[in-house]
């Protein structure tokens, strides 16, 4: 239960986070000719959160789903428990760092193109790196928890 | 039954108003812009003094080509570039093209003299760059230029996108290179 609760935080938190950096980009202003023009205008706004929607409903959608259905049946626990989490934790950061420095590239590197671009780009690689969080979410969120041992 | 055929005359008033509402000009960015300009060769009848009003084609060049070229430079006053028709390839007997330009980022004075005049909202919180497209006539000793501008906007870091031609006034820009397409065609004012 407890491990469920971190890997969801991390995911809803990651989300947070990828919000505020595509929000960020409608109110920061750089200066570009002389004037001051903000990275991305109010028309960009339903062609970026459709991305980021994208982006995220796979995992939070069975996340989401498996809080309320649990349709595999659980492995056992044992020793290796500990370890299965680490990899489960490792594994969660990592595809969601890789994803947020995707999205927020225009501002770590400023010249690399159009916002909405490395937003196209950072979907294709979450659907590839799907991979990563695919196990742990389906061991961590989508198996019923064990029978509690009578006596 | 008065009170029904009362309604359906309502009906009918209220009908026949929705229908003969003014419709509000939806042209891209306004009227077009017209400029005709008398050209004449050199060698036809005239020396190189320049005469006031009248374009003067050297020899070497065609009327097509001189007038391509005024354009060309004219456009490129807006930070714009003529994409269309191949300079290079214009012949004589061109004598009616379509031509047009990228769209050319406008610069800070551009927008600031567009906002003191205009009577539609100012252009402002964004890039502005315009896009210009025509037709251009060689016709009877005369170089005949239609002009239409439209209005493109973006972010620091996103693609242009074409701004609803109701909400600026195109007819503004359309003017502004029609009056630099005269000057490069006509030469520097003599001082």
């Amino acid at each position: 239960m407890k491990h469920r609760a971190i890997l969801t935080a991390i995911w809803f938190a990651s989300l947070l986070v990828a919000l505020a950096i595509v929000e960020s980009y409608f109110l920061r202003h750089v200066v570009l000719m002389g004037q001051s023009i903000p990275i991305l205008t109010a028309g960009s706004r339903p062609a970026m959160y459709t991305q980021l929607a994208q982006i995220y409903s796979p995992s939070l959608l069975l996340i989401g789903a498996a809080w309320f259905a649990k349709p595999l049946k659980p492995i056992a626990a044992g020793r290796v428990e500990d370890w299965r989490f680490r990899i489960a934790l490792a594994s969660t950061l990592l595809f969601n760092l890789i994803v947020l420095a995707l999205i927020a590239l225009h501002h770590l590197l400023p010249t690399e193109g159009e916002v909405l671009t490395a937003m196209t780009r950072a979907k294709s690689v979450s659907l590839v790196m799907a991979i990563l969080v695919a196990w742990p979410n389906v061991h961590y969120f989508g198996a019923a928890p064990p029978a509690p041992v009578a006596g | 039954m008065l009170a029904r055929r009362s309604l359906l005359v309502l009906l009918a008033v209220l009908l026949a108003a929705c229908a003969t509402e003014p419709r509000r000009e939806t042209d891209a960015g306004g009227p077009r812009n017209q400029l005709t300009m008398v050209y004449r060769k050199v060698g036809a009848g005239m020396g190189y003094t320049p005469m006031s009003g009248i374009v003067v084609v050297p020899i070497g060049k065609h009327p097509p080509l001189m007038a391509a070229l005024s354009l060309q430079r004219a456009v490129a006053r807006f930070n714009a570039q003529m994409t269309a028709p191949d300079i290079v390839a214009l012949k004589d007997s061109d004598t009616d093209l379509r031509w047009q330009s990228d769209i050319g980022p406008l610069l800070p004075a551009h927008l600031a003299g567009y906002n003191s005049v205009a009577t539609r909202p100012p252009l402002r919180d964004r890039l502005f760059g315009v896009h210009f497209s025509g037709r251009l006539m060689i016709v009877d000793n005369e170089m005949r230029f239609s002009i239409e501008s439209r209005l493109f906007g973006r972010g620091a870091a996103e693609a242009w996108a074409e701004l609803d031609p109701k909400d600026y006034d195109g007819s503004h820009f359309s003017s502004l290179l029609s009056a630099a397409l005269k000057q490069e065609l006509l030469g520097p004012e003599p001082s």
